[in-house]
């Protein structure tokens, strides 16, 4: 009853986590490789702090990235007109 | 700009165009540089836009849209160009700033070209996933700003404020004096960390002693609230009215109801140390429910790039290494506002004059306002001493802990 949405652009369920943290996920980038939270259209922006919050964040002090759930350009979904034009450039 | 041109060249490109994005962007442009700020928003003035806080030292109102409007005025007075509606979807060293439309083209470039970029980005809030936050009527504490503030429309009529923080109760009071019911104030549920009764108390009663004399009206009422004696004497009052509203300091949310809309809420009573206590659950009959956990800078774009960051749990989240006059360690490329620690507006603003000076320097323009940046650097940590409210107590901690990382890597990489 308990269940709800973490990641809403691909359906993942807390329980969908929870299962993935029990089946030996130790981080969110690992969260996300088993479940695709994170994957979708917003690349983990409002989901990330959530699967952090269940899995633990890690590392401490100065690292090299924001997260384990990496982040990638595009950071936002992108026209192909855009992409088309830089291509011809 | 015509719709075949896809790139220019500027002295400065910011991406963000709140109070520290535009005051920086002014500032630039009046020592005679080159400066776009894009924004994705359809309006500059970033979250800036729905503040509406009263001033206890005149009884006057902080008026956000209205600064936002006069502060992109500003910019675009001392020769600023601005583009609304555009995401920066990625940044290239040398600079080159990614540019797409999600709002539909029209006909601006996809790429921009410039010798410094500033990444004003702000932040964004936390979630508080929990069984029914998807429904309609559910929404985050912000999403109620700008219903309220901004379109001037009621986020429900009989509404659950979840999580208590300076934002959430600054907004609960937006709401109030916008005619909504706000039927009770509860913690976030006992799986959100940190979400007991005693840890929430134990972070409001230090901002309840910030400068007491100019605090926000809020302030005051802090001051006045029998919480801080509570803290003391180790007993948590169950519930606490603030302008009427009931401030339920022992009650947490289980879930959200509904099918199609919320239609209520499922509360239950928790110990001091958040552990609920079995035969209090009850519902509650509300038509929105907005929550709030707290507010995390946004530094994507700057992740995507080599350069290292620092999690402080007193600047809200992990933001990129900079030096107190908010140079980052790549060449170029600068920080200021919410992007490098949760902070309020005015504060933001003053960041941005402070990285303008930075900028200024780093390109050889020559200031017309004068000042430099060690000495606003220095500014900048006194006026967080003297700041009417503080969404973290220990955000200057959190600002010393960032120039020690940035000492001991050297600065530039
Ligand atoms: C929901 C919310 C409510 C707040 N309410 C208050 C309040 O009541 N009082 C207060 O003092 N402070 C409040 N704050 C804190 C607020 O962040 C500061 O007051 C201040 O607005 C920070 O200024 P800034 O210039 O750093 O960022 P912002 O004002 O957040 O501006 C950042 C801008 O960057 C734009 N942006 C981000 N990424 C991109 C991109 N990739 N491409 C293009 N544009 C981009 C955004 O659209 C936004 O307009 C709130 C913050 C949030 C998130």
């Amino acid at each position: 009853m308990n269940d709800h949405m973490i990641c809403r652009c691909e359906d993942v369920t807390a329980s969908d986590v929870r299962a993935a943290i029990d089946a030996g996920a130790c981080n969110a980038q690992e969260v996300k490789m088993r479940t695709r939270a994170g994957m979708g259209p917003c690349q983990g922006r409002v989901c990330r702090p959530a699967v952090e919050a269940m899995v633990g964040v890690s590392g401490e002090g100065v690292l090299q990235s924001t997260s384990s759930m990496t982040v990638h350009l595009p950071i936002r979904p992108v026209s192909l007109q855009d992409l088309v034009i830089i291509r011809e450039q | 700009m015509s719709a075949e041109e896809t790139t220019e060249d500027f002295d400065l490109v910011v991406i963000g165009g709140g109070p520290a994005g535009l005051t920086a962007a002014r500032d630039v442009a009046a020592a005679g540089g080159r400066v776009m700020v894009v924004d994705e928003n359809h309006a500059m003035g970033g979250k800036l836009r729905g503040q509406l806080h009263e001033d206890p030292a005149d009884s006057s109102w902080w008026k956000g849209w209205e600064l936002a409007e006069q502060a992109e005025k500003d910019a675009v007075d001392a020769g600023a160009q601005m583009m609304t509606d555009v995401v920066a979807w990625g940044l290239e060293p040398g600079w080159t700033v990614r540019l797409t439309y999600p709002a539909g083209r029209t006909g601006g470039p996809s790429q921009l070209t410039s010798r410094a970029v500033l990444v004003a980005t702000g932040a964004v809030e936390r979630p508080m996933p929990v069984a029914g936050w998807t429904l309609p009527g559910a929404m985050t504490i912000g999403a109620a700003q700008v219903l309220t503030n901004i379109h001037r429309v009621k986020p429900g009529h009989r509404v659950l404020v979840v999580g208590m923080d300076v934002l959430s109760l600054t907004i609960a009071r937006a709401m109030q004096l916008a005619g909504v019911d706000v039927v009770g104030i509860v913690l976030p549920p006992t799986t959100v960390e940190g979400s007991s009764p005693r840890a929430t108390l134990s972070r409001l009663a230090p901002m309840a002693k910030l400068a007491p004399a100019r605090y926000m009206r809020l302030g005051g009422h802090f001051l006045g609230w029998p919480w801080v004696q509570a803290l003391a004497s180790r007993l948590v009052p169950r519930t606490l009215r603030m302008w009427g509203m009931p401030l339920q300091l022992r009650t947490s949310l289980v879930v959200i109801q509904g099918t199609d809309q919320v239609t209520g809420a499922a509360l239950v009573n928790v110990t001091a140390d958040g552990t609920p206590i079995p035969g209090s659950e009850r519902e509650v009959a509300v038509d929105a429910v907005c929550l709030a956990n707290g507010l995390i800078p946004l530094n994507e774009l700057l992740a995507t790039l080599d350069c290292s960051f620092l999690r402080s749990p007193d600047l809200g989240g992990t933001v990129p290494v900079h030096s107190d006059t908010l140079r980052t360690q790549l060449d170029g490329m600068y920080v200021a506002g919410n992007t490098i620690g949760i902070e309020s507006a005015k504060i933001a603003e003053k960041q941005g004059a402070l990285v303008a000076l930075s900028i200024i320097d780093d390109l050889g323009l020559s200031s017309r306002r004068g000042g430099d940046a060690a000495g606003a650097a220095l500014d900048l940590v006194g006026a967080r001493r003297t700041m009417e409210f503080q969404f973290d107590a220990n955000v200057q901690r959190g600002h010393d802990d960032v120039q020690r990382a940035w000492e001991k890597s050297g600065g530039r990489a």
